[in-house]
């Protein structure tokens, strides 16, 4: 048995309840090739009204996290454990459990969602009136011209142009950046409690991007509806989040508000992640940093914690770490190839899977490390 | 939209030029002609004189080379002459009105009951693809599908006509008729349905192995589609998913298909009508061929390709109707 370190508490502090909660989510795909867990203890929770953003490169799982909360994973993937609490109207959901009918009434009416791809998330061969109506009228009682009239008030309130001219017409008449606007009305159209957007800008230009994000803030704070934005793009979670989740090989290593996180990074992952961003105020030229290695595919996690293999902190016992430094193992100290590190507080409400996040010194702003230059 | 269809009505004469064109050189050059098949036919101490049949030749233009042959056929079709059977001794258009009728009720009954049955035997078997009971049925639709009709016909008539015979499932062995015109008319119309049950069986049930695995594989494809996913996420019902947003994505294909049905409901089957001896354009075409019937060849052989290029336009058109990203102009 492994001794850990001791840790003041082991989950998200219980300040008020959050909206949502997610518990050592764990959900895995079954392949002929084998079982691929791409989402491997994920916890994480969104407070009522706020943004939380989840970052984190190709694979790491974000996208599978955000379809398991609205259960919509593809076969051959399924949750395998954890949950997903919901807190609305004065009651706790189980969404990793709960039954499909009552899932049905969640989706698109509790919990609205925003695909990535604005040209083929709309169905074409309906009108834009006709397919945010129908989601007012999958969840509300109310006739077909009310259901219409919400579609109308919804694409004023994203403010697409000729709003009522848009509502009969096709997907394929709009550019991309209106389908996004009809993607946000159709999700908000039911007065959702949260709204996940998952990579809600990648296919758009930069100008669209800039202004689908500013919608986005802009009816957050009108309707008070908490965000989940999924991204790859710090400088998009720097711009509208008000808290972080970091996501590396299907787990969080890091969940901080925005703020916490970009002046005080603490898990290596993290810290490389913010070194390898260009700024503005970068004093030398030269190439930018890089983390060395490659992220590792589902099907081949290092065990204990799944960043030593490219971790200049990485301590091991005599051998290399990614970097090919030997770091001395303290006495005391695990290594990181021997156990999983707990998520774990290290300041309020900053949350790190690390073991030596309180050992690796005076926290760095990402300034100075880019300065510094980390990694190179 | 008018240039579309100038466009398409150009195209479509032209077509239909070079089809027949070639079809009435082919029959022109296949060896016999309609009076060496009579010859055949007529009893061998009955003597013709050669200058008869040089008269016979003339009569029926045999004489002249096919190209001028068709020139004639095609100025005769402008005037709306198809001219007259050389083997049945009546107007072709006559002909063709007579088998209209039979051709088109087993036809149209069978593409009836094929959408009937496919489209939610198409929409059950992607719901549960991939069960068991999913497998079994579609193993069955295959086994089905590469079953001769003509073997099936003959073993239908084996049970229903021979070994059901004087039980309440007896059905007739061919024919489309044993009661005489002035029978009364409901029970004319009870005897041609019941000559009508085994030809029908026959023609569905190839077609409907066929056309529901083709609903199958387009909804399996519509429903890997993102705006499935927009479907769900709004909290659409799998029942609302499958119908309402995949299988009306799966139209645009399926109009094609029908489209293309648009001639074999006139036109009947060759095989069907020749082992039911039902009185049907396709029996007719046969007959025809075998006799160097040529007015009727060509006659049958326009019909078939208006309707051809009708069914396309047609397709065409509902198109617009169903995909509104597609325009005519």
């Amino acid at each position: 048995m492994i001794e850990r370190p001791p840790h003041p508490r082991l989950s998200p502090p219980p300040r008020h309840a959050p909206l949502l909660a997610i518990k050592n989510l764990v959900t895995a795909f079954h392949t002929p090739a084998g079982r691929i867990p791409a989402v491997d203890g994920v916890s994480l929770s969104i407070e009522r009204g706020r943004t939380l953003g989840i970052v984190g490169e190709s694979g790491c799982g974000k996208s599978v996290t955000a379809m398991s909360v609205l259960r919509l994973v593809a076969s051959p993937g399924r949750i395998e454990a954890g949950e997903i609490l919901f807190s609305s109207g004065g009651t706790t959901l189980d969404l990793a459990t709960l039954p499909e009918p009552a899932m049905r009434s969640v989706r698109g009416g509790r919990i609205g969602m925003i695909f990535q791809e604005p040209m083929t998330s709309l169905n074409p061969v309906f009108t834009v009136g006709d397919q945010i109506a129908e989601a007012v009228l999958l969840h509300r009682r109310v006739s077909r011209e009310a259901a219409r009239a919400r579609a109308l008030e919804m694409l004023q309130l994203v403010r697409l142009a000729d709003p009522r001219q848009r509502l009969d017409e096709y997907p394929h008449q709009l550019s991309g950046g209106m389908r996004q606007r009809v993607m946000i009305a159709m999700a908000l159209a039911c007065d959702p409690e949260l709204v996940i957007a998952d990579e809600p800008t990648t296919a758009l230009d930069v100008t669209i991007q800039a202004q689908i994000l500013e919608l986005l803030s802009e009816l957050r704070a009108r309707l008070g509806t908490a965000i989940v934005l999924i991204t790859h793009d710090l400088g998009v979670v720097a711009e509208t989040c008000d808290d972080v989740a970091v996501m590396y090989a299907g787990r969080v290593v890091e969940q901080a508000p925005a703020a916490e996180l970009f002046a005080r990074p603490r898990h290596p992952y993290t810290i490389g992640l913010l070194a390898a961003r260009p700024s503005p105020g970068m004093k030398h030229s030269g190439p930018l940093c890089t983390i060395p290695g490659m992220v590792p595919l589902p099907q081949h996690f290092p065990a204990g914690c799944r960043f030593h293999p490219r971790c200049a902190y990485a301590r091991l016992p005599g051998a290399e770490s990614g970097s090919g430094r030997v770091v001395p193992l303290p006495a005391g100290e695990l290594p990181c190839n021997a156990a999983v590190p707990p998520l774990h507080e290290v300041a309020p409400g900053h949350w790190v899977r690390c073991f030596h996040a309180e050992s690796l010194g005076p926290p760095r702003s990402a300034q100075e490390i880019a300065a510094g230059g980390l990694f190179s | 939209m008018a240039t579309y269809f100038l466009r398409r009505l150009l195209l479509g004469l032209t077509t239909l030029v070079v089809i027949t064109g070639f079809v009435y050189g082919l029959a022109r050059n296949m060896p016999g002609t309609p009076l060496t098949v009579q010859l055949g036919e007529t009893d061998p101490s009955r003597k013709i004189n050669p200058e008869d049949q040089e008269r016979l030749r003339k009569i029926y233009g045999l004489d002249k080379s096919w190209p001028v042959g068709y020139a004639q056929w095609l100025g005769n079709l402008l005037q709306g002459d198809l001219g007259r059977s050389i083997s049945r001794k009546q107007p072709v258009t006559q002909l063709i009105a007579e088998r209209i009728g039979p051709s088109f009720l087993i036809s149209g009954t069978s593409l009836l009951l094929t959408w009937l049955i496919s489209v939610p035997l198409g929409l059950y078997a992607s719901a549960r693809s991939g069960r068991f009971d999913e497998r079994a049925s579609s193993l069955l639709l295959y086994v089905l599908y590469s079953f001769p009709t003509f073997v099936a016909a003959l073993f239908l008539q084996i049970i229903f006509a021979v070994w059901l015979r004087g039980t309440a499932w007896e059905l007739p062995l061919f024919g489309m008729s044993d009661l005489p015109a002035d029978a009364p008319w409901l029970a004319r119309v009870g005897d041609v349905a019941r000559h009508a049950i085994l030809p029908v069986t026959c023609q569905t049930y190839v077609s409907l192995a066929y056309d529901s695995r083709f609903i199958k594989a387009n909804l399996e494809e519509a429903v890997r589609q993102d705006y499935i996913r927009t479907a769900r996420a709004k909290g659409a019902g799998p029942w609302r998913v499958l119908v309402h947003h995949a299988f009306r994505n799966t139209l645009i294909p399926l109009v094609t298909l029908l489209g293309l049905s648009l001639p074999a409901l006139i036109g009947g089957s060759v095989i069907i009508e020749q082992i039911f001896t039902w009185p049907g354009m396709g029996r007719l075409f046969f007959e025809s061929i075998r006799e160097r019937d040529y007015p009727t060849i060509m006659g049958l052989t326009l019909m078939f390709s208006v309707l051809t290029l009708l069914g396309q336009l047609l397709a065409d058109m509902l198109y617009c109707v169903v995909d509104p990203r597609v325009s005519l102009d």
